[in-house]
């Protein structure tokens, strides 16, 4: 079956005061129907922004090159005419804040209505019909009260339920989640995955979550993508990765963790691991690899040259890009 | 507690409501009693709202709470004169969330971590410089940031900077709020390491707020769990996270996911219902009764008291608990 989003070699670049900076570098990746990818890193790896360049929702001035096709189709290739049809159509996206992502100024019902308009041609009864149905789906209460608040008079978990209604008002083949829960408690955090859980599994959506929470991960996705630097330094099932880390930053972040299952003890007591040093802001391509002056593990060979992503088995979809991987062993039982 | 450092009893604290609520009072905290011992770390720990923020804020006196005592080594801060606060305010010390709007921006580092000693202490200029080195030593930095602007550094060294000025008159309690929240997993880390040696190497007492369970879960030897303004369930942490009680306490373990696939999907997970009720008007008895799957009429008459449920002092205020309890 083919993929809904095959990413291939995407590369961006932005601008800043200083100059460019190369915020994604080679990301390649695909997400299948009623499949959970979770592209993961911490601040300034280039998660978001390779997000938003599925929808070429970055500034103008942003070079973008590599390809983007969602169901076949060149994403980087449309006009924005062929754009806004796939933007909230095809292709919906659930950000972060939803308190910015909502107008405050229109009712949640106006806003959905407007998807249901411009998406799926329906109008007046039949879109209220719709939206109300929608609500319902993401575990509104009295949804036809809803369907009259304003933004302002929601919770936080509220209106990112409205966000991912808006969503699937589309009925959208790919979903793309940026960080849809760090702004909330863990509670509603918990009945947020619930909903997207419930959703994957009746609409077959394929699903792309961005997150810097592994325990998010954890919880939902199916295969996770590991970021550093614009670039992807692993990739596996997530089982295969949450046991057993290859590349070193991944090991590091899980390490990081309490509570994660390589996390290690010393004298008794839990020590976290560490990661020295800084996420670099990259403005030229590198001849090597980008996290060896932070890595315990590098040598010679990762300063003078990248290494290249290749599989690590002994399960066929697990590749690291890594001159010197961890050793599975050095996992604990 | 004998040993006790600090000493909260009853502690309240309401705010005017805004404007367009109904002009009613916030009830942030509601009568809220705790003790940390001395060189021992409690973890405060709620969701957004719970009021645990305003708790530390009352405990140093940034806040004057509307009643209630905080009894610091014996003398009720809530009411000691502001000359006397002040020199009891070298013996607490605070750090805060958020690294980029604590440090004011147009003061070195040095100066920064120097402030507190030139406010408390008479000491002369190269005895003053001497401890901030010292402190900034002590969190792990260079000396070379002390000539630094806080811009000048990553998110991570500006909590280090942070964790020095609190730390520099070696404080006996340090109350730390949400000091790790801002920052990314491999820099949260090592800053959690840090606090872990730091308070085993100098013996302060930490009342340490924050929302993450599994950072409470590393750092503190006993936890207090918040909700809408009360605490409804302590103990000591591994008692706590491998027993918890209340209701509220245990839904909330079950929602914080584990990073770690297998025990992650391998929970049942007991959902909470809805959301925490206006601590405008908080429900009448139990303040999670509009939420319980347990909740029944005696939830709604009345609030439920402390029942001790071992040895070790976990308590919880819990009428089902109390009543599975009186049973046995």
């Amino acid at each position: 079956m083919p993929a809904v989003l095959e990413v291939d070699d995407l590369q961006v670049r932005l601008f800043d005061r200083t100059g460019p900076v190369l915020a994604v570098r080679g990301i390649s990746l695909s997400v299948r129907r009623g499949e959970v990818v979770a592209l993961v890193g911490e601040s300034g790896c280039g998660k978001s922004v390779t997000a938003l360049s599925l929808l070429r929702l970055l500034p103008g001035d942003a070079q973008v090159t590599g390809s983007v096709r969602v169901d076949g189709r060149e994403v980087l290739e449309l006009s924005p005419a062929q754009l806004r049809t796939i933007r909230g159509g095809e292709v919906a996206m659930v950000f972060q804040e939803p308190m910015t992502s909502l107008n405050p100024a229109f009712s949640v019902g106006n806003q959905i209505a407007e998807v249901l308009r411009l998406h799926q041609g329906l109008r007046g009864a039949q879109a209220r019909a719709r939206a109300l149905e929608l609500l319902r789906m993401v575990g509104i209460g009295d949804p036809e009260k809803r369907l009259r608040s304003f933004p302002h008079e929601l919770s936080g978990g509220m209106r990112q339920r409205v966000m991912i209604a808006m969503a699937l008002a589309g009925e959208p083949k790919l979903l793309v989640l940026d960080e849809p829960t760090t702004a909330l408690d863990v509670t509603t955090q918990a009945q947020i995955l619930d909903i997207v859980r419930d959703l994957r599994s009746r609409t077959g959506m394929a699903i792309l979550l961005i997150t810097h929470d592994l325990g998010v991960v954890a919880d939902i996705a199916d295969r996770i993508v590991v970021m550093y630097a614009g670039a992807k330094v692993e990739e596996a099932d997530v089982y295969d990765l949450f046991r057993a880390p290859r590349h070193p930053y991944a090991a590091g972040l899980l390490g990081a963790l309490p509570g994660s299952a390589v996390a290690r003890r010393e004298a008794g007591r839990l020590r976290l691991a560490e990661i020295p040093g800084m996420v670099p802001v990259l403005r030229a391509p590198l001849e090597s690899c980008a996290f060896a002056p932070r890595c315990q593990r590098a040598t010679d060979q990762c300063r003078e040259q990248p290494p290249l992503l290749t599989p690590c088995g002994p399960a066929d979809d697990h590749a690291v890009a890594c001159f010197h991987p961890e050793p599975v062993a050095t996992v604990p039982a | 507690m004998t040993g006790a450092l600090l000493e909260v009893e009853r502690l309240t604290m309401e705010f005017r409501a805004h404007r367009g609520t109904g002009g009613g009072r916030v009830q942030a905290v509601r009568g809220v009693s705790f003790t940390i011992g001395k060189g021992e770390i409690l973890g405060l720990v709620g969701e957004t709202g719970s009021g645990k923020t305003t708790v530390g804020k009352c405990v140093v006196r940034l806040l004057n709470p509307s009643a209630g005592t905080v009894r610091f080594d014996g003398q009720d801060i809530t009411r000691v004169p502001r000359g006397k606060l002040r020199q009891l305010r070298a013996r607490f010390q605070m750090v805060f969330q958020d690294p980029y709007s604590s440090l004011d921006p147009r003061m070195t580092v040095a100066r920064i971590v120097a402030e507190p000693v030139r406010a408390h202490t008479t000491d002369s200029a190269t005895e003053v410089r001497a401890k901030a080195a010292r402190a900034i030593e002590r969190v792990g930095l260079p000396s070379g940031v002390l000539q630094r602007l806080p811009h000048e550094l990553s998110g991570g060294q500006r909590q280090r900077v942070g964790l020095a000025r609190a730390l520099v008159l070696e404080p006996q309690l340090l109350i730390a709020d949400e000091p790790v929240s801002a920052l990314d997993v491999s820099v949260r880390a090592g800053i959690l390491n840090l606090l872990a040696d730091l308070q085993r190497s100098m013996g302060f007492s930490c009342l340490f707020i924050t929302h993450d369970l599994s950072v409470a879960e590393f750092l503190c030897d006993r936890v207090a769990v918040m909700y809408l303004g009360e605490i409804v369930e302590v103990g000591t942490r591994d008692e706590l996270f491998a027993d918890p009680r209340h209701p509220y306490t245990q839904s909330l373990l079950a929602a914080a996911p584990l990073p770690d696939p297998v025990r992650q999907r391998g929970r049942a997970g007991a959902r909470l219902a809805g959301e925490p009720a206006s601590n405008v008007t908080p429900p009448p008895g139990c303040g999670l009764n509009p939420r319980c799957p347990l909740a029944d009429d005696r939830c709604i008459a009345e609030a439920p008291a402390f029942t001790v449920v071992s040895a070790l002092g976990h308590m919880t205020r819990c009428h089902r608990v109390e009543e599975r309890q009186s049973a046995q």
